[in-house]
């Protein structure tokens, strides 16, 4: 494996997205692209980030120990440490930054673009796990369960993890 | 002569840099559940328990977080450091929170790649993968909300604009095109719109 386009995937992630979904897209498709991880990964990597603490986001490390071992993981570590940084530069320059109509569009602009390709992959996971009356009625109930926002999503996905066992098995 | 209201009462002095690792240190290693619970504690000490930062201060720095890529979550950390201890602070409040959180995480993940291999492990899997879907869905639609809600504002034709956004993106990351590009075209694409509004604007004095 070479390292160095490893890290630099996983920093370009983070450094071009914001939130801890968001290096989902980029990370789907450059290791795919490189045969370095496998289709499970993310979801495995993903369940995860929701159940261990700290942000959510802290699933691309598990990602990162998926595909690398422990290197793997420091490295992804690493990458997800130095984009947050550079709120220190933003904080410097927010107001000016806030002030120019072309800068909130700029932002909603990059959240529509967020939405339609994490449409794309979620898709994409979903299919290549297989589509069943099963699994379709799982996403569909927890799509809704969530919207309601008074279900936890880690209560969602034991109960689909239980699902899962006794019937997907 | 109010000598001491409660409402009024200013931040406590900020701590010691021990006492600042040490807080962060515990949330790293208590937050089990991700984000929601990882800001909830942040919130509940930094804001509510030792007072160190106002609850406007912390809901500025949120609308800052919209400007800064990556993880929200650890741009908190380093805005509530440099708040409360400078580049120390930064540094003991990134690495408390996330030495334990990130240790955790290896070892759960550890823990995980040697029982995958049992049917139970991977038809539980089969199952949480729709359910993550599912909830990416409705994270997709929550965050779509407010750039939707400002599109409305500007018009039909911006709501329309931004809809064919979601699809042109959409379509350009299932074809296969770079991420990257995707986004650029979003990003633009609006930033494009909002400097060239179509006009229809109306003063609303505030």
């Amino acid at each position: 494996m070479d390292w160095l386009t490893y890290f630099l995937i996983f920093l370009k992630s983070s450094l071009l997205s914001t939130g801890g979904r968001g290096p989902l897209p980029y990370l789907y498709s450059d290791l795919l692209a490189q045969g370095w991880a496998r289709e499970s990964y993310f979801a495995e990597a993903l369940t995860v980030g929701e159940i261990s603490p700290g942000p959510n986001g802290l699933w691309v490390v598990s990602l990162g120990y998926l595909t690398g071992g422990l290197p793997g993981a420091l490295l992804a570590t690493l990458a997800i440490v130095l984009p947050p940084l550079l709120v220190l530069l933003v904080a410097r320059i927010y107001e000016r930054l806030k002030s120019y109509p072309a800068t909130a569009g700029v932002l909603d602009g990059l959240v529509l673009a967020i939405t339609g390709s994490g449409i794309a992959v979620l898709f994409n996971l979903f299919v290549s796990n297989g589509v069943s009356a099963i699994t379709i009625a799982i996403a569909a109930t927890t799509a809704a369960l969530a919207l309601s926002g008074r279900v936890p999503s880690l209560l969602l996905l034991a109960g689909a993890a239980a699902i899962g066992a006794l019937w997907l098995s | 002569m109010a000598s001491s209201s409660p409402a009024a009462a200013s931040p406590t002095p900020p701590p010691s840099l021990l006492t600042l690792f040490r807080i962060w240190l515990t949330i790293g290693a208590t937050s089990f559940g991700g984000g929601p619970a990882t800001l909830l504690l942040i919130q509940q000490n930094f804001v509510e328990k030792y007072r160190w930062l106002t609850p406007e201060e912390f809901a500025q720095s949120w609308a800052m977080l919209q400007f800064a890529p990556g993880i929200n979550l650890i741009a908190v950390a380093v805005l509530i450091g440099r708040r409360l201890g400078g580049t120390a602070g930064i540094t003991l409040s990134v690495l408390g929170m996330l030495a334990p959180a990130v240790a955790i995480t290896i070892v759960m993940t550890a823990f995980y790649t040697r029982v995958r291999e049992l049917p139970q492990v991977a038809g539980a899997l089969r199952g949480i993968t729709p359910a993550l879907v599912g909830v990416g869905l409705a994270l997709t639609w929550r965050l779509l909300k407010p750039p939707m809600r400002a599109l409305r504002k500007r018009g039909r034709a911006q709501v329309g604009i931004g809809i064919g956004l979601i699809g042109i993106t959409l379509a350009l990351t299932a074809a296969g095109v770079p991420i990257f590009i995707s986004y650029l075209v979003g990003a633009v694409g609006l930033g494009f719109v909002y400097r060239n509004p179509i006009p229809q604007q109306k003063e609303s004095g505030s």
